[in-house]
C-alpha cells in the first residue's frame, strides 16, 4: 500500500514538474502545439518531394513517430528528473532521503511524463485519422502502448543510471542515445536504407521489432521484416519489454549504490 | 566615454569567456557535441532517400540542421539565460554591475556563437564525409556574407527575447519549447521555404533562418535556385534590415523590461 501512494505522489510530483505547476489545460494547450507542427514538419518534406503521392508513407512515418514518442518521452523524462533535481531544483538530496526507495520515488516521477507522452503519442494518431489515415486499431494496440511505457520506464532506468555521474552531459546522453536509437528502430524509414555495419545493428535492435508490432496493431502493413508473424512479434515485444525493465532497474539500484559512495549525488554544474 | 567602452567590452568579454570555458571544460564532451546532431537530421535525409529524391535535398537537411544548432542554442542559452540566472541567483549581480546589461547579452550571444559553431560546422563536415552531399565552394563568399548576416539578426532576435523570457516566470520552458518545432516549419529547416506557399513563406521572414537559409542553400547549391523563394541580392537586403530593427529593438526592450522588473521585485525572485 505504502508502495502505491508513494508511486502516486512521485507521479503527481512528476507531472507538476514537468507541466511546471502550469494549470492541466494550458499544459494541454502546449502539449498540442508540438506534435501540430511536428506532423506539418513530416507532411511539408513528403510533399515537397512527391506532392500528395506519397502518402501512404506519411502515415507510416506518423504511427512510428507517435508510438516512439511513449517510450522516448518517458525515457527522457527520467534523466531529465534526476538532472533538474540536482542541478536546478536541488531538491535532489530531500527527495533521496525521504521515506521510500530512490528508484519508487524515480519510476513515479517518470510516469507523470510518460502521461504527456501517451497524450502527445495519440494526439498525432488523431491528427493522421484527421489527414486521412486509414488505420484500423486492433485490441493488441493498448497492448503495445502499455509495452511502450515499460520500456520506456525501463530504458529511462538505463539512462538515468549514467546520468548520475553526469553534469551538462546528460543532454548529450538523452539526445544521443534517442536518436541513435530513432535511426535504428525503423520509426520514419525502413533499415534497409542504412549502411551495411548500420543494418546490422538495427536488425539486432530489439525496439525496432516493438515499432513494427505496435505499427501492425494499428493495422499497417509492413515495409520490412514480412517474414515474423504479428503473433511472434506479441511475444518479442513482451520480452523486449521485460528484459528491458530488469536490466533497467538492476542497473539503477547499481549506479545509485557508486553514486551515493562517489558523492555524485550532489554534484552540481552550470555555465 | 573610452573608458566605459572598455569597461562594456570587458564585460561582453568576460561574459563570453565563461562559454568559452565551458566547451574547454568539457572536452570529452566534445565528439558527442559533434556527432549526435548529424543523428538527428539524418531521418530527414533517409527520408528523402526513400523517396528518392536527389542529393541535392540531402544538402538541404544538412545546411538546415547547422542553423537549428543555432536555433537551439538562441532559444535555451540566450531567450532563456536570463530566466535560468534568475534562478540560479547571478541575475541580480548583471544589474548591479557597472556595465550595461546589453554588453552582458552580447557577450552571451559571442559566446553562444563560439561554442555552437563546433557543432553547426561538425554536421556540415560530417554531411561531406558521410552523404557526401554536394557543395559549391565558388559559392562560399557569398555564403558567408548570409550566414554572417543570419547570425546577427538571429542572436539580435534571441537579445530580444531573453527580455520577454525575463518577464515569464516557470513557463519560461514551456515557451522554449513551443518555439522549436513551429520555427522548425517555418524557416524551412528541412525542405525551402517557397513549398509553404508565397503569403506564409513571407511571414515566415521575419524569422532571420528562414532568408538566412534560403540565400546559403542559394549560394552553396546552385541547383537549388528553383526552390529559392526570393533573389539573394533581396534577401540579404532583409537580413540588413532585420538585423537593424532586432537589436535595435532588444536594446529599446530590454531597458523597459529592467524598469518593469525592478519595480515589480522580478530580479529576484526565485522559483515563480
Amino acid at each position: 500500500m505504502a508502495i502505491i501512494k508513494r508511486l502516486y505522489y512521485s507521479f503527481v510530483l512528476g507531472w507538476k514538474i514537468w507541466s511546471e505547476w502550469a494549470q492541466w489545460w494550458i499544459f494541454f494547450g502546449y502539449l498540442l502545439i508540438r506534435p501540430i507542427f511536428g506532423v506539418a514538419i513530416f507532411y511539408m518534406v513528403i510533399y515537397f518531394a512527391q506532392g500528395n503521392k506519397a502518402m501512404n508513407l506519411f502515415f507510416w512515418i506518423l504511427a512510428g513517430n507517435a508510438l516512439f514518442q511513449i517510450l522516448s518521452g518517458t525515457s527522457t523524462g527520467m534523466v531529465w528528473t534526476i538532472f533538474d533535481d540536482r542541478n536546478f531544483y536541488e531538491t535532489l538530496i530531500p527527495i533521496y532521503i525521504s521515506p521510500g526507495s530512490f528508484l519508487e520515488k524515480i519510476i513515479g516521477r517518470s510516469l507523470g511524463v510518460g502521461v504527456t507522452g501517451i497524450f502527445t503519442s495519440f494526439f498525432i494518431l488523431f491528427l493522421a485519422f484527421l489527414l486521412g489515415a486509414n488505420y484500423s486499431i486492433k485490441p493488441s494496440f493498448f497492448y503495445y502502448v502499455l509495452l511502450f511505457l515499460l520500456t520506456g520506464i525501463g530504458f529511462g532506468l538505463i539512462l538515468a543510471s549514467f546520468s548520475l555521474f553526469m553534469g551538462e552531459g546528460a543532454g548529450y546522453l538523452i539526445e544521443g542515445t534517442i536518436s541513435a536509437l530513432q535511426l535504428i528502430s525503423g520509426v520514419s524509414f525502413t533499415p534497409q536504407l542504412l549502411p551495411t555495419f548500420l543494418q546490422k545493428i538495427a536488425f539486432i535492435n530489439p525496439f525496432l521489432y516493438l515499432i513494427e508490432g505496435g505499427r501492425r496493431s494499428l493495422g499497417l502493413s509492413s515495409f520490412f521484416i514480412k517474414e515474423i508473424s504479428s503473433e511472434r512479434l506479441v511475444y518479442y515485444s513482451l520480452l523486449t519489454s521485460l528484459l528491458t525493465i530488469t536490466i533497467g532497474i538492476a542497473t539503477f539500484l547499481i549506479s545509485e549504490k557508486i553514486a551515493r559512495r562517489n558523492g555524485a549525488l550532489t554534484r552540481k554544474t552550470n555555465y | 566615454m573610452i573608458k566605459n567602452l572598455i569597461l562594456n567590452i570587458r564585460a561582453c568579454l568576460g561574459r563570453a569567456q565563461v562559454r568559452f570555458i565551458g566547451l574547454k571544460r568539457d572536452l570529452y564532451w566534445i565528439p558527442f557535441d559533434v556527432l549526435l546532431p548529424l543523428l538527428g537530421v539524418s531521418t530527414f535525409i533517409f527520408i528523402y532517400k526513400s523517396l528518392k529524391m536527389p542529393p541535392i535535398t540531402y544538402t538541404f537537411v544538412i545546411l538546415g540542421g547547422s542553423m537549428i544548432s543555432y536555433w537551439l542554442n538562441i532559444l535555451w542559452s540566450m531567450a532563456s539565460q536570463l530566466y535560468w540566472e534568475r534562478m540560479t541567483g547571478n541575475l541580480p549581480l548583471f544589474f548591479i554591475a557597472p556595465c550595461s546589461i546589453n554588453s552582458i547579452l552580447i557577450g552571451m550571444a559571442v559566446g553562444g556563437i563560439y561554442a555552437t559553431s563546433v557543432r553547426a560546422l561538425s554536421i556540415i563536415l560530417l554531411g561531406i564525409i558521410f552523404f557526401k552531399i554536394p557543395i559549391y565552394w565558388q559559392g562560399l563568399p557569398q555564403a558567408i556574407l548570409a550566414f554572417l548576416l543570419t547570425l546577427i539578426s538571429l542572436y539580435g532576435l534571441g537579445m530580444m527575447l531573453s527580455s520577454i523570457f525575463l518577464l515569464s516566470g516557470r513557463e519560461a520552458w514551456h515557451l522554449s519549447n513551443l518555439l522549436q518545432e513551429p520555427i522548425y516549419l517555418f524557416s524551412g529547416f528541412f525542405f525551402p521555404i517557397k513549398t509553404l506557399g508565397f503569403w506564409v513563406a513571407s511571414l515566415a521572414s521575419l524569422i532571420p533562418a528562414s532568408l538566412g537559409l534560403d540565400s546559403l542553400r542559394q549560394s552553396l547549391i546552385p541547383e537549388s535556385k528553383p526552390f529559392a523563394f526570393l533573389s539573394f541580392e533581396i534577401e540579404i537586403t532583409i537580413l540588413c534590415i532585420l538585423s537593424i530593427i532586432y537589436i535595435y529593438m532588444s536594446f529599446i526592450l530590454v531597458k523597459k523590461i529592467e524598469k518593469i522588473a525592478r519595480r515589480e521585485g522580478r530580479l529576484i525572485t526565485r522559483w515563480q
